[in-house]
């Protein structure tokens, strides 16, 4: 949605005045070709009236400079949109929810704080990249591993905020749910510290997250209620071994007890992340043309129905699902553990195992070299970032993508059901289903399945970017009407997610907007962020 | 052989026509962005390299798994080296371009994240191993 400038006249000029007195003249941009590089470049609207460009940037290094600008932002009524690295492609990069607002850019403080590799805990500032973060355990020989995104350029303290997840052992995964104590700049100015931050002279900020009282840290996550500048993160000391397995199944239907083992495995700390799929998805790049016949099966409409799928895989004697499973441990540990799952995952007919990667820590640069499961070892990398990419198969690549990733119930019912929802939805709207009978659930976050379907953006058919919009929106809204919905999404569409989540005539947000109210009663963070506007701005909303 | 500035140039007129960006921006906005010349030192190509390896070397290093390089792979088709490193005539204006505004789905990168001068560094680099890398060719 696009908002009108609440800053009363004048007030820009003098913000960016007071701006370039705290951080300098360099650090205050407004030129073109600068606030070029703060529009999302995956935008789904890119160069329509719907986007939403920043007006400014600003980008203190310190603590003290964020506070300055914060408290001068609030006398004038200057929105700030806060962005740590700004690279939450896919989900809105540095561009704001509302017109008039200054980005705050906090690339700059890129402190890494402390990092414990007995106590297994960092605090890092929000400029600092998981790159960043790996380089420095590099340099410093400490024995930790970070768990991973799919993008290694992402800042640590923003994909948490933003609910990111990754590919490790158990809610290491989950990286909000893995911080430990943050630092906060309220919207008055005021620094806050949450958690045994908030004690001084106390040592444990990185050990003990809830201090005592209420715990706050969660109106801090995907909202607009402070300026976070420093985190502290649970980190998984490095194991002896890493070990992988595949596990593949006959029918469709087997996906439901597969389920139910892997989840057994898992949620008793046998196993860590488990990675469904099936010889029918075909990967990002690949390495050879897809079996046309194959093809011709994904184009129909809505993904079609899965015994077409069983009578392929039966045709070319492929199996139908195949769970990638993964450990990490002691060696005769993992090995126990993986003989452990067979022996459960056996029970299935029709089974069949195969071996797959064993590699010690620290990894070493020739065996990180033949292994694909780069972020499972904790190395930061962007091959995810093929998708949609020029290739050898893809001649006419996109601009970059967007995620409709509706949270799923972590069985295979659920996985069944949301094949058979979210296809219809695709048929409904007419556009090429990015789901199918072939899609495995994602199972990033340790205790419910995700759906991913990319969107391809692009920054010169604005035919197919209103299309995407369009098939995006119908989605959101059909799954509501099935109890799904996004856990994250880009701006563009967060107010009709936030609007999903509407028990009780939507009194999640009313709370939400309750909390702004008194926290922010200027209204100056982030106006929007989140489904969450302040009270101004709500009356112009609709 | 084509040399590879002759095909980000290229690439840029290709930008102006189709994804990438609007007609004219690429132009417009390589001469605005062309960084100021300055002589390349031994100092600024190492930092250069380091911050090559920093910033660039997860999407256009050798080998698969790195969406850069596996799309130039697929643009040049063999005609000249698709891991940058390996070029010989790369042009400082279109790599300024490149970072600035992004291409396909490598994003921009603000000032914040590589400033104008540590930009002129991986140019340096990046536009200073012409004898090494024609071996290649």
């Amino acid at each position: 949605m696009t908002t009108p400038m609440n800053n009363k006249p004048g007030a820009l000029a003098k913000a960016l005045a007071q701006f370039r007195k705290i951080v300098g003249d360099d650090w205050v941009l407004t030129g073109e070709q600068d606030m070029a590089t703060y529009r999302d470049p995956y935008s789904v609207v890119w160069d329509e009236a719907e986007e939403i460009r920043a007006v400014a940037a600003v980008a203190p290094e310190n603590v003290e400079q964020v506070q300055a600008i914060v408290r001068a932002a609030n006398e004038l009524g200057v929105y700030l949109y806060t962005i740590s690295t700004g690279k939450n492609l896919g989900y809105g990069g540095t561009a704001p929810n509302s017109a008039g607002n200054v980005v705050l850019d906090l690339k700059r403080m890129k402190r890494i704080i402390e990092v414990d590799d007995k106590r297994n805990f960092c605090i890092v500032e929000p400029g600092v990249s998981y790159m960043d973060l790996y380089r420095h355990l590099q340099e410093k020989g400490l024995k930790l591993i970070i768990d991973l995104p799919s993008n290694g350029m992402g800042g640590v303290m923003g994909n948490a905020l933003d609910h990111g997840v990754g590919y490790s052992h158990g809610f290491y995964r989950d990286h909000w749910g893995s911080h430990c104590g943050m630092e906060v700049v309220l919207p008055d100015g005021e620094l806050l510290r949450t958690g045994m931050a908030a004690v001084p002279g106390a040592t444990t900020w990185g050990d003990y997250r809830y201090g005592y009282g209420p715990f706050v840290d969660g109106i801090f996550s995907q909202a607009n209620f402070g300026v976070v500048t420093k985190m502290g993160f649970y980190l998984l000391p490095m194991p002896e071994h890493f070990l992988t397995a595949t596990v593949s199944v006959p029918r469709y239907e087997d996906i439901i007890p597969l389920v139910d083992i892997v989840n057994y495995l898992e949620d008793s700390n046998l196993i860590s992340f488990a990675r469904y799929g099936s010889p029918m998805e075909i990967p990002r790049v690949i390495s050879k043309e897809p079996d046309p016949e194959l093809l011709k099966l994904i184009a129909q409409p809505g993904g079609g129905q899965p015994e077409s799928y069983e009578a392929y895989a039966r045709k070319k004697g492929i199996p139908f699902w195949a769970v990638t499973l993964s450990f990490y441990g002691p060696k005769a540990t993992v090995a126990a553990n993986l003989d452990y799952a067979r022996q459960r995952l056996s029970a299935i007919p029709g089974a069949r195992f195969g071996d797959g990667e064993s590699v010690a820590f620290p990894v070493s640069p020739e065996a990180l070299a033949k292994s694909r499961s780069a972020s499972q070892l904790g190395v930061p990398n962007m091959a995810s970032f093929s998708l949609g990419s020029r290739n050898k198969f893809n001649a006419n690549p996109s601009d970059g993508h967007v995620w409709f990733s509706p949270v799923i119930p972590r069985t295979g019912q659920g996985v069944i059901d949301a094949h058979r929802v979210f296809g219809a939805a695709f048929k409904e709207v007419g556009y090429p289903s990015r789901i199918g009978p072939y899609n495995g659930p994602r199972s990033w976050m340790p205790r419910t399945f995700v759906f991913m379907m990319d969107f391809y953006t692009s920054r010169s058919d604005k035919a197919e970017n209103k299309r995407v919009k369009e098939a995006f929106e119908h989605l959101v809204r059909v799954g509501a009407q099935h109890g799904y919905t996004e856990y994250r999404t880009a701006p563009l569409f967060q107010d009709l997610v936030a609007s999903t989540y509407s028990f009780n005539d939507n009194a999640l947000l009313r709370f939400h907007e309750r909390l702004k109210d008194a926290i922010d009663p200027n209204g100056i963070l982030a106006p929007g962020r989140a489904g969450v506007w302040p009270r101004h701005l709500r009356k112009e909303k609709t | 052989m084509k040399p590879l500035v002759n095909l980000l140039v290229l690439a840029l007129g290709t930008a102006a026509v189709g994804p990438g960006a609007t007609a004219g921006a690429a132009d417009a906005a390589a001469q605005a962005q062309a960084p100021v010349a300055q002589a390349a030192t031994p100092a600024s190509i190492e930092a250069g390299r380091q911050l090559y390896q920093r910033w660039c070397l997860s999407c256009h290093a050798a080998g698969p798994g790195h969406p850069g390089t596996t799309a130039l792979d697929a643009l040049y088709k063999g005609a000249v080296p698709s891991v940058l490193e390996q070029g010989t005539s790369l042009d400082a204006t279109a790599i300024a371009y490149f970072v600035r505004n992004g291409r396909s789905t490598m994003p921009t990168f603000r000032k914040s994240e590589i400033d104008d001068r540590e930009l002129d560094d991986i140019a340096a680099y990046l536009t200073a191993r012409k004898p090494k890398a024609a071996q290649h060719e």
